[in-house]
Parts: structure tokens; sequence; C-alpha cells
């Protein structure tokens, strides 16, 4: 069988509890700006005004939102940043193709 | 009906989380519920509803980011090279979602919900055939090292396993994406099966390696509809919000009932929405 040994992935893992921790924590924090925005929302924001910059609460929403997309797209990031550390030159290039790909659909999504 | 009122963010937030509990209890993320709630109950045109949706699958998968001991049933590096394939299917998906009817939305959801209660039916979460199942060499698996074990903690011993015609995953994986950022939902309904039944993986395996990947499809089409402005705030954020504390709350409730009632609970329901959204596609869609 072809396996990564034992050593890469045990570095492998560490990475992953690592990242994990990141993406439950990232969650959270967006939750935070979630909830914030909400409340500020409903009892926080002034008359609405005509024109000028967003509300505060919409900000804060919207820092909430963006948060939460851009978490699984940091993931593979580090994970394509651990693969060239590894000098797994072969999945960095894959992770790499992963967030190309994702990154396009982005832009084709503003045009 | 007003999306910004207060009323309306509590009563789609409560829906939320009622969806994320069923969500929880079934190790599902709650898009598949959601999405009819809110087109159904609350009136919101299906792309918002998907956009709003794709931003709890987000919230929901890494909220429930690996634990320790799944980081060893999940194999990452085939995680990232199917990725590769979701993330094209999503993205498809999403360029479709522009000129796709509603009403064939509907009905393509209506579909899922049907392949979802037939999974539920078939038991699939308990089943495993790994173990005498023939398993053909494949190049990829070779190449790229996926073959991989994960610890058995009834045998106390490391199972290992390999991974066969990568590439028909690949194609299953392309499908799955585009259904996620079509109808806003996790895709574990169908990332499992295909892996189980096209990679030849041991069924824990398979869902690791699904719940892993579920985040970054679910990122690559909510960021898409979001630039494109179909995620709206209020309703994203209550949805949100609701399905996390309600997968949170599903799981803790998980360990107290029958799977038995559960399941056939979920059956109902799922074949009820089934019908509902078919229903809605025959009368013109949303």
């Amino acid at each position: 069988m072809n396996m990564p040994s034992d050593d890469e992935r045990r570095r492998l893992l560490r990475t992953e509890g690592i990242l994990a921790g990141l993406l439950r924590y990232g969650a959270l924090g967006a939750a935070g700006w979630l909830v914030v925005g909400m409340a500020w929302g409903f009892w926080g924001d002034g008359p609405p005004s005509a024109g000028r910059a967003p509300a505060f609460s919409d900000r804060c929403l919207a820092t909430g939102i963006v948060l939460l997309i851009a978490l699984p797209v940091l993931r593979v990031a580090l994970m394509a940043i651990v693969f060239t550390m590894e000098k797994d030159y072969r999945f960095a290039a894959i992770s790499g193709t992963v967030l190309t790909i994702i990154a396009v659909g982005f832009l084709l999504g503003a045009l | 009906m007003n999306f910004d009122g207060f009323t309306f963010s509590m009563l789609v937030g409560m829906a939320s989380l009622a969806a994320g509990v069923l969500g929880g209890i079934l190790g599902m993320a709650s898009g598949i519920f959601i999405v009819p709630a809110l087109t159904l109950v609350f009136g919101v045109p299906i792309r918002y509803a998907v956009g709003a949706s794709l931003i709890s699958v987000i919230a929901c998968s890494c909220g429930s980011a690996a634990s320790a001991m799944e980081n060893r049933l999940t194999n990452v590096r085939l995680a990232i090279l199917l990725e590769v394939g979701t993330t094209l299917g999503a993205l498809t998906g999403v360029l479709l979602s522009g000129v796709i009817s509603s009403s064939v939305l509907y009905l393509l959801f209506s579909a899922i919900l049907l392949v979802s209660a037939q999974q539920m039916f078939k038991k699939r979460w308990e089943g495993d055939r790994g173990g005498g199942r023939e398993i053909p060499p494949d190049r990829w698996a070779d190449v790229l090292r996926l073959d991989s074990s994960y610890p058995d903690p009834r045998l106390g011993r490391e199972i290992a396993y390999r991974v066969t015609r990568v590439r028909l995953g690949l194609v299953l994986m392309y499908f799955a994406g585009a259904a996620s950022s079509l109808l806003g939902i996790g895709s574990g309904v169908l990332k499992v099966p295909a892996m189980d039944s096209a990679l030849r993986l041991p069924i824990k395996v398979s869902s690791a390696t699904s719940n892993f990947m579920i985040g970054v499809t679910g990122a690559a089409s909510a960021g898409i509809y979001y630039v494109r402005g179909d995620v709206l705030p209020q309703i994203a954020a209550p949805v949100a919000l609701g399905s996390l504390c309600g997968a949170y709350l599903g799981t803790k409730i998980l360990m107290r009932t029958s799977n038995e009632r559960v399941r056939g609970l979920f059956i109902v329901v799922l074949l009820a929405l089934a019908g509902k959204m078919f229903l809605t596609a025959i009368q013109g869609g949303g």
C-alpha cells in the first residue's frame, strides 16, 4: 500500500487539530459578531441615515458573515502552507487548485 | 413579509433552531430542513433562502470541526483532493442557479429529500461493507498516497484501508458540490454514499471525511452568493445563529433517544417536505 509515513501522519494530525480549533473558535467569534449585529440592529441603531455610511449593525453582521465564509477557505490555505513545508508539493498544488477555483468563483460572482 | 422585523428574526431563529436540532440528531447539516422552512413557511425567495442556508451550513460545519478522535478518521489528503471536485461543482451550481427556474430548484430539492429519506431507510449509518469487498488498486490513490488507516476503538487497533476509483469519486463530488450550491445543503447525503460505494471507504471514514469537506464546499458557494448580493444578513444571521444552537442541542439530545424511533420520525419529516416541495414546484415555484 502507499500510505504516508507515520511521522507525516502524526504531523498532519497535529496540524489538523490546531486547524479544527481555529474553525471552532472562529465560528464562535463570527457568531458573536452576528449576535452584536442583530442586537444593535434592533435596539442600537439610530434612525436610518439616507445615503450615508452603512449602519453599525449592518457592518457587524457583514463581519460575521464574511468571517464564516473565510474560515474554511483559510483552512485550505493553511493546509497548502503545511503541505509546502512538508515538501509535499503535489498536495500543495492540489490545495492551491482548490483555492484558485474558489477565488475564480468569487470573481465570477462579482461580475 | 417584513424581513427586517424583530418578529421575523425571532421566528426564523426558532425555526432554524428546530432545523439545527434535527440536523444535530441526524448528524447532518441542517440546510435540508432550513431551505424548505424558509421558502414554504416564511415565503423567502429561494435564492435568498439558499444563500442564508449556506451560511448556516458553514457555521454548523465549523462549529463542529473534528474532535481529536475524528481527526484520525478523516482522510485529509483525500478530502482536499475531492474538494477540487466539489468546488468545481459548486461553481457550476451557482452559475446555473442564475438560469434555472425556481420550479426546477424545488423539484431538485424534493428529489434530494427523497434520496435522504431512502438513505435513512437503508440505515446507511450503521452498515459497514468495508470488510470483504474487492478493492482494485487505483493509480491515483497510489501516486497520491491516499490509502490510510483509522483506529477502531472496539478492536483496539488501526484498521488499514485502501482507496479506489478516485476519478469516479471526483465526478460524483462534482455533482454533490453542484447540488450543494444550488440547493443550499451540505450534501453529506450525497457525499457519504459516494465515498462508501464508489471509493469503497469504511463508512466511518466516509462520514468524517464528508463532514470535513462540507465547510469548504459551503464556503465556496456562499462566497459567490454573498458577492452577488444573495445573502441577506437579516435572514442569514438568525438562521446561522439558530442552527448553531440547534445543532449543539441536537447532539446532546442524540444521546438519549432511541435510534429506531428517531429514524422513523425523520423519514416521515423528509417525505412530508419532499411532497410539499414537489407541490410547490408543480404550482409554479416560489
